[in-house]
């Protein structure tokens, strides 16, 4: 009977997280502008580099620019951060979303942040337990 | 706790047969192995006139059955690692060994 009883929430919830991941960004044509960053909530799905994924637990660092030629690292460092609490079951959409949510005015928070005046990188750190809570923190470095 | 267990067994089953540790996305993405999987391929795609340092450095983060990833897959840790000041160009190497682990790769060339 318990086992019964746990055997469809359970497969329910595996499911619903695999299906998170699943979900395909709701951008381009669909929604424009900061609407997209919105839906699409964690904006893994936008970010050129994706590493590996963790359904239950994720905190990794990644490159948000991929043209780097000739890029000489600055010696500051800005971060901006932005909070979501997303609903990965049903909609996989984020109920709260806290930060700046533009990446292009989170890059420029973030420079502000560490008081630089020439970006030479721009860096991701993802953050998220159970694809739930997720914070995305944008660091730059520059000069 | 048998109740977590079961939990944690299914999504492990979800995971593996879905191979969530082998999803990944860069700007090229070679045919991947369901089963095993070890390649490199570029990260920046604008090689043009790039003429490759003579320092190379890594920084990876790993993923256990799609369910837990950590790591530093960054540019600026990589070139730490490798003493870079100058970055010249930058690969990726990605390895999945039956979805269960797998390995992503920042790779900086530069002087």
């Amino acid at each position: 009977m318990n086992r019964k009883r746990w055997a469809l929430p359970s497969l329910l919830v595996g499911l619903g997280l695999c299906a998170g991941c699943f979900t395909p960004p709701l951008s381009g044509p669909l929604l424009a502008g900061p609407a997209a960053s919105t839906a699409t909530g964690p904006t893994r799905d936008q970010l050129p580099v994706r590493p590996s994924i963790g359904l239950l637990f994720e905190r990794y660092r990644a490159p948000v620019q991929t043209n780097v030629k000739d890029v000489t690292l600055g010696s500051k460092t800005g971060t901006a951060a932005v909070f979501h609490i997303r609903d990965p079951f049903l909609t996989g959409l984020p109920l709260v979303t806290l930060g700046n949510q533009d990446r292009d005015m989170a890059t420029v928070a973030a420079a502000r942040q560490g008081n630089i005046s020439q970006i030479d990188l721009v860096e991701v750190e993802r953050f998220s337990v159970l694809g739930v809570y997720i914070r995305e923190t944008i660091i730059v470095h520059g000069e | 706790m048998r109740a977590i267990t079961r939990y944690l067994a299914i999504l492990a089953c979800c995971s593996v047969t879905t191979a969530c540790a082998g999803i990944y996305g860069a700007p090229v993405v070679p045919p991947p192995g369901f089963l095993f999987s070890r390649f490199a391929a570029p990260l920046d795609i604008d090689a043009q006139d790039t003429k490759p340092g003579s320092k190379v450095g890594r920084s990876s983060s790993q993923s256990i059955l799609g369910l837990v990833a950590e790591g530093d897959a960054s540019i600026s840790a990589a070139a730490k690692q490798g003493g870079i000041s100058t970055i010249r160009h930058v690969d990726y190497e990605f390895e999945n060994y039956l979805g269960v682990f797998s390995r992503f790769t920042i790779v900086v060339y530069g002087d």
